[in-house]
């Protein structure tokens, strides 16, 4: 999870309004449209999943056992096949989708309120307050976000609120620094000492001057979070330590089919396959949306 | 510029220490390690004897400085489920998890130049857009997925490469190639717009314009300067790929660092993880010091 | 040829020919093609490697899998369960607390050290004092008081309290020379055994391989494969791969019934035999609402073993009525399990003041999280709702110890004793490490069954408590395990039930 560093402290570009939308001037491109494609598509299935899916999530049928995908010798009624407790992956796909879009996003809401809390204060208020803050981020680059979130959840247990916990604790750092780096520069011109003696509140130079210069950044930097945090709790309840069955993760999904690669590959590829497009999707419209917005941030 | 490298030592060690404090803190609160490492008859008295042997009744500000004490000289505990040094077994597993970075480092950048300079040269073409595509998709895989798909493929239906295991050089190539091929996608993308922003440059005009053929001009003049910002990448991603090899060495049971913290964890083998961990934390410290100080060769703008 | 010369070759060869087809039924057959190979390497897979070679460091059965083959102990249980003479050749009670050993003579190590009575005593004065041993088997020989080599062919071993557990703990004792480890120190010898079994230690690789090879000297014969190779494989995938592909000759343990089907099909075999490991569904007597019988017995009701047994492991499981498996002393024949029957649960749970179910924590260990969904599901059926938690097995193991455990949860017991006190005392004794039990009725009758050496009083102890286990119902009795064993064609040896490793007498088949 660790990330490059943001680029040097960016200067004011746009002034000081608030970006009026270009929308005239948005062009998909093949990127953005594959991406923006599959997003839709995986919100779709996840919100329609109780319409959509043949059987329930959870619904066992031990006389069915590992049955294959349709087309490979199944039955249509489980079009995916069934996994070691008979249960259709089709529709443990669908209503997975909800799961991992829930937990993406929820994360990085939270995350991103407490990255721009610290980011905040710590450009404010300065003095030790800040170094803390910033000190507290650099070395979470150097910790392993694996081994830590690993120790937490063999300590504590595991399940959807201590990994919610973890993923945010390992996500805010982005954040901080962004507006971090953005208020140290505004710290320094003398329109904020003038707007100061204006009467200008605080809260009135956060909303007008600071906050329109990050917000594309921010909105760049959170979509692509979202994929980075689908990853990561796959990851986690891969091991085992993250969403506790019988809930259709799919991470957990593609641990359940690890010692049947052999004789049922469909149980650990389907789901794998899920994550795969999903965080493609994801990283496809966030590469067109930074393209578009914010073309400085880019590293890549 | 030994007081920036000396600047430098003072905050990875710090780094260091405050991660030992949060190892130490969260190891204290996960109950009561005595139980968890006795066999299923011991007797509430097997216990009590086990946890003044681990001095588990001293006050906690004293047993962290006493491991502090301990760790400077590089005594981590006795491991017993390992029933030797717990920093002696991670050493010995260091080699191994060296060997896998090693090789996922070279399969990345096997992978990412060519693409990467692919996509420069032929930038906007279906080509530059293709290799773009499969950089990103290296991007966006679950390395664990990646790796049961290996195994799948490679070991278990053309039985060509073994499925697990450690040892030989055959035991390597499927977690190198699932460890590196998540790397190439990013490591291509940026070369790709390094190159890019470098080839704009006036110095490459004048290349150009001298009448070199364009691939020298790639070559000898913008892949170094293009180098830069992959260099860095690289040497942040050492991080990332001593971590993703926790993933891989476990879906592989590649015998190195990785497998055994996360065995350790799950078996409250408490001096491993301390050991494991300031060792990790070392080597990423020590790795992006060196990436600094590589920067300043390669720069000779930079100057500290 | 001449015509004449001609017939004399066949008056000469005639006879001949007339004997031989004739003579053959009665001539020796000719020798018989080896069936096995002396030279063999025999490559067995379990999944983890070895922590230490040190037969007196823990119980880890990971360990004791590879170091018993070096090892022999004082006395061994044959396959039909009876104590069976070993390095000991006889022993006798002088009184309930004093028990004599007379040693076999002419005994070896594999160093040519001859085996005598100080190696009695000095192993197991490592195991009970030794501090930097620290052996986790201390526990299990708690009892003993003093060990006393009365000559190079005699001990006496004294408790400090009448024992009845003693002679079967002491078969898990391998008796290791006290002039090696004397000589080479702790951490050496951990590295290098030096025992008195079939095979001799080679060679170890972490994570790689364990090596050993024939013991030329060894008391009780020679063993069927020259050279015997541990490899640890974590991964059932891999082993059955490995199996396959002839990387590994038996794949110990660590497969699935999933994978039965799979490796059968690629032309190797699969041993299942029924293991000392049981699995019950435990209630923590402690939380409500399993405090109140009803709620437990509507629960056992509840859940259809024999569909799981069927179903979800395809029969490869054994039913079992009551805490203990027909192979047990103490086990009761009469004892008849509860029959799958939603109806009565739900009626009970009404009677015990839920008439619409309620919601528990529900606990497994990893190896049965397919177990625990299943489960749970037959309990949604009757309106127990179930929160499943699946824990890796030092946290299980802990939060059972710290009384943290989830109400309701899926534990096993290996009865590698064959003495319901194991079982009874340990696992449902009240204020017992690892109990979450609490009966008084099953208490006293369980403490006196503990102390006694009078087996027909502890039989009649033992049906009584079973009785009581039956109607308070602290445990649900589910199944009894199987181990499952791959073996390739051409590789010839036999688990034991008690699933000790021997491989003393395995053999294989020469390559074709």
């Amino acid at each position: 999870m660790s990330t490059p560093p943001t680029s040097a402290p960016r200067l004011a570009r746009r002034g000081l309004a608030w970006p009026r939308p270009r929308l005239g001037r948005l062009r998909l491109t093949p990127g953005g449209s594959i991406g923006l494609t599959i997003i839709t598509l995986i919100v779709l299935a996840g919100a329609c999943a109780p319409l959509v899916a043949p059987h329930g999530p959870v619904d066992q049928d031990l006389l069915r056992r590992l049955q294959p995908p349709a087309w490979a010798g199944g039955t249509a009624s489980f079009p995916l096949g069934t996994d070691p407790l008979g249960r259709d992956m089709a529709s443990r796909l669908l209503y997975g989708a909800r799961i991992s879009l829930a937990i993406g996003v929820s994360t990085v809401l939270i995350a991103g309120t407490v990255g721009l809390v610290f980011g905040l204060v710590a450009g404010y208020r300065g003095g030790w307050l800040e170094s803390l803050i910033m000190r507290l981020a650099d070395i979470q680059l150097s910790i392993p976000f694996l081994i830590v979130a690993i120790a937490l959840v063999s300590v504590f247990g595991a399940g959807l609120a201590k990994m919610v916990l973890v993923l945010v604790l390992f996500g805010w750092v982005e954040y901080c620094r962004i507006i971090h780096a953005e208020v140290l520069s505004y710290r320094e011109r003398e329109f904020v000492d003038a707007a100061r003696a204006m009467g200008c509140s605080n809260a009135r130079i956060l909303y007008l001057h600071i906050l329109p210069n990050v917000v594309s950044s921010i909105i760049v930097v959170a979509t692509l979070q979202v994929g980075r945090m689908i990853l990561a709790e796959a990851s986690l309840s891969f091991l085992g330590l993250g969403i506790q069955p019988p809930q259709p993760a799919w991470g957990t999904m593609v641990a359940d089919g690890r010692d049947l690669l052999a004789s049922a590959w469909w149980i650990s590829t389907l789901p794998g396959l899920a994550i795969l497009l999903t965080v493609l999707g994801i990283n496809c419209f966030g590469d067109w949306l930074r393209d578009v917005l914010d073309p400085t941030l880019r590293t890549t | 510029m030994t007081h920036y490298v000396a600047r430098r030592l003072a905050h990875a060690i710090l780094t260091v220490l405050a991660v030992s404090l949060l190892v130490f803190g969260l190891l204290q609160m996960s109950g009561d390690p005595a139980t968890a490492m006795l066999p299923m008859e011991a007797t509430a008295a097997d216990v009590a004897k086990l946890r003044a042997d681990l001095g588990l009744n001293r006050p906690i500000a004293e047993q962290y400085v006493l491991f502090l004490s301990r760790a400077v000289r590089g005594d981590f505990g006795f491991s017993y489920r390992h029933r030797q040094g717990a920093m002696s077994i991670v050493i010995e597993r260091i080699p191994a998890t060296l060997e896998l970075a090693g090789a996922a480092l070279a399969v990345s950048l096997a992978l990412a130049i060519p693409m990467g300079m692919l996509g420069a040269w032929k930038r906007g073409s279906w080509i530059d857009q293709a290799a773009m595509m499969v950089a990103v998709t290296g991007q966006s895989m679950p390395t664990f997925w990646m790796g049961l798909m290996l195994i799948l493929i490679a070991a278990v239906t053309l039985r060509w490469l073994p499925a697990s295991g450690g040892g030989d050089v055959r035991a390597l190539i499927l977690p190198a190639v699932t460890l590196g091929a998540n790397m190439a996608g990013i490591t291509a993308r940026l070369l790709r717009s390094s190159l890019l922003e470098v080839l704009s440059k006036d110095y490459v005009r004048v290349a150009r314009a001298k009448g070199l053929v364009e691939r020298t001009v790639l070559w000898h003049h913008a892949l170094r300067n293009a180098a830069l910002p992959v260099v860095t990448m690289v040497g942040l991603q050492i991080a990332y790929l001593l971590a993703g090899a926790i993933i891989v060495e476990t879906v592989f049971a590649y015998p190195g660092m990785g497998l055994l913290v996360i065995q350790a964890i799950t078996a409250h083998d408490f001096p491993v993880v301390q050991a494991f961990v300031l060792v990790f934390t070392l080597m990423v410290v020590l790795v992006n010091l060196a990436v600094d100080l590589l920067y300043t060769r390669l720069d000779p703008r930079i100057a500290y | 040829m001449s015509c004449r010369v001609r017939r004399s070759w066949l008056v000469v060869v005639f006879p001949l020919l007339v004997v031989a087809l004739v003579g053959s039924p009665f001539s020796p057959a000719p020798a018989a093609v080896p069936r096995t190979d002396p030279n063999a390497r025999l490559v067995v897979a379990q999944a983890s490697d070895v922590t230490t070679l040190d037969p007196n460091a823990d119980t880890v059965v990971g360990n004791h899998n590879v170091i018993d083959n070096m090892f022999d102990s004082l006395l061994d249980r044959s396959r039909d369960g009876k104590f069976v003479p070993s390095l000991a050749l006889s022993w006798r009670y002088l009184d309930s607390t004093n028990l004599k050993f007379f040693l076999r003579a002419n005994v070896k190590f594999h160093d040519g050290n001859p085996f005598t009575a100080a190696d009695v005593k000095f192993t197991l004065d490592r195991i009970l004092g030794d501090k930097q041993l620290a052996s986790k088997m201390a526990g299990n020989m708690a009892t003993i008081k003093q060990v006393v080599a009365n000559d190079d062919r005699t001990v006496t071993i004294t408790t400090s309290v009448p024992d009845p557990e003693l002679l079967q703990r002491l078969t898990e004792v391998p008796i290791v020379s006290k002039a090696a480890v004397e000589k080479m120190g702790l951490e050496a010898f951990a590295r290098n055994p030096v025992g008195t079994g079939p095979f001799r230690f080679v060679d170890w690789r972490k994570d790689q391989y364990v090596t050993m090879e024939r013991f030329d000297g060894y008391w009780r014969g020679t063993t069927g494969v020259k050279t015997l190779v541990w490899r640890p494989i974590p991964e059932p995938s891999t082993q059955v791969s490995e199996l396959q592909t002839g990387g590994i000759d038996i794949a110990y343990q660590n497969i699935t019934v999933d994978q039965i089907p799979q490796i059968q099909r690629s032309g190797n075999r699969v041993i299942g035999i029924p293991s000392a490991r049981l699995l019950y569904g435990v209630f923590n007597m402690a939380k409500k609402p399993f405090d109140d019988k009803r709620v437990r017995q509507a629960v056992t009701y509840a859940i259809d073993v024999n569909s799981i047994i069927r179903n979800l492991l395809n029969g490869h499981a054994y039913r079992i009525n009551e805490p203990v498996d027909s192979q047990t002393f103490g086990y009761d024949p009469t004892v008849t399990p509860y029959p799958y029957d939603p109806a009565r649960a739900k009626q009970l749970l009404a009677e015990a003041g839920y008439p619409n179910g309620f919601q528990t924590g529900c606990e497994a260990r990893v190896a049965f999280k397919d177990v625990i969904q299943v489960v749970a599901q037959q309990l949604a059926q009757v309106g127990v709702k179930c929160n499943i938690v699946v824990d890796e097995t030092t946290v299980h193991l802990r939060k059972v110890t710290d009384k943290t455990m989830e109400p309701f949860f899926l534990w096993t017991w290996a009865n590698s004793e064959y003495d319901a006190d194991s079982v009874l005392y340990h696992m449902m004794r009240t204020g017992q490490l690892y109990s979450m039990t609490s009966l008084p009725a099953l208490d006293a009758l369980v403490d006196r069954g503990h102390v006694s050496v009078d087996a027909a009083e502890r039989l009649r102890l033992y049906h009584q408590a079973m009785q009581v286990v039956k109607d308070e119902a602290p445990v649900v009795s589910l199944y009894q395990t199987e181990s499952l064993y791959g073996l390739r064609p051409g590789v010839n040896w036999q688990p034991r039930p008690d699933e000790r490793a021997d491989f003393m007498r395995a053999t294989k088949e020469p390559a074709k």
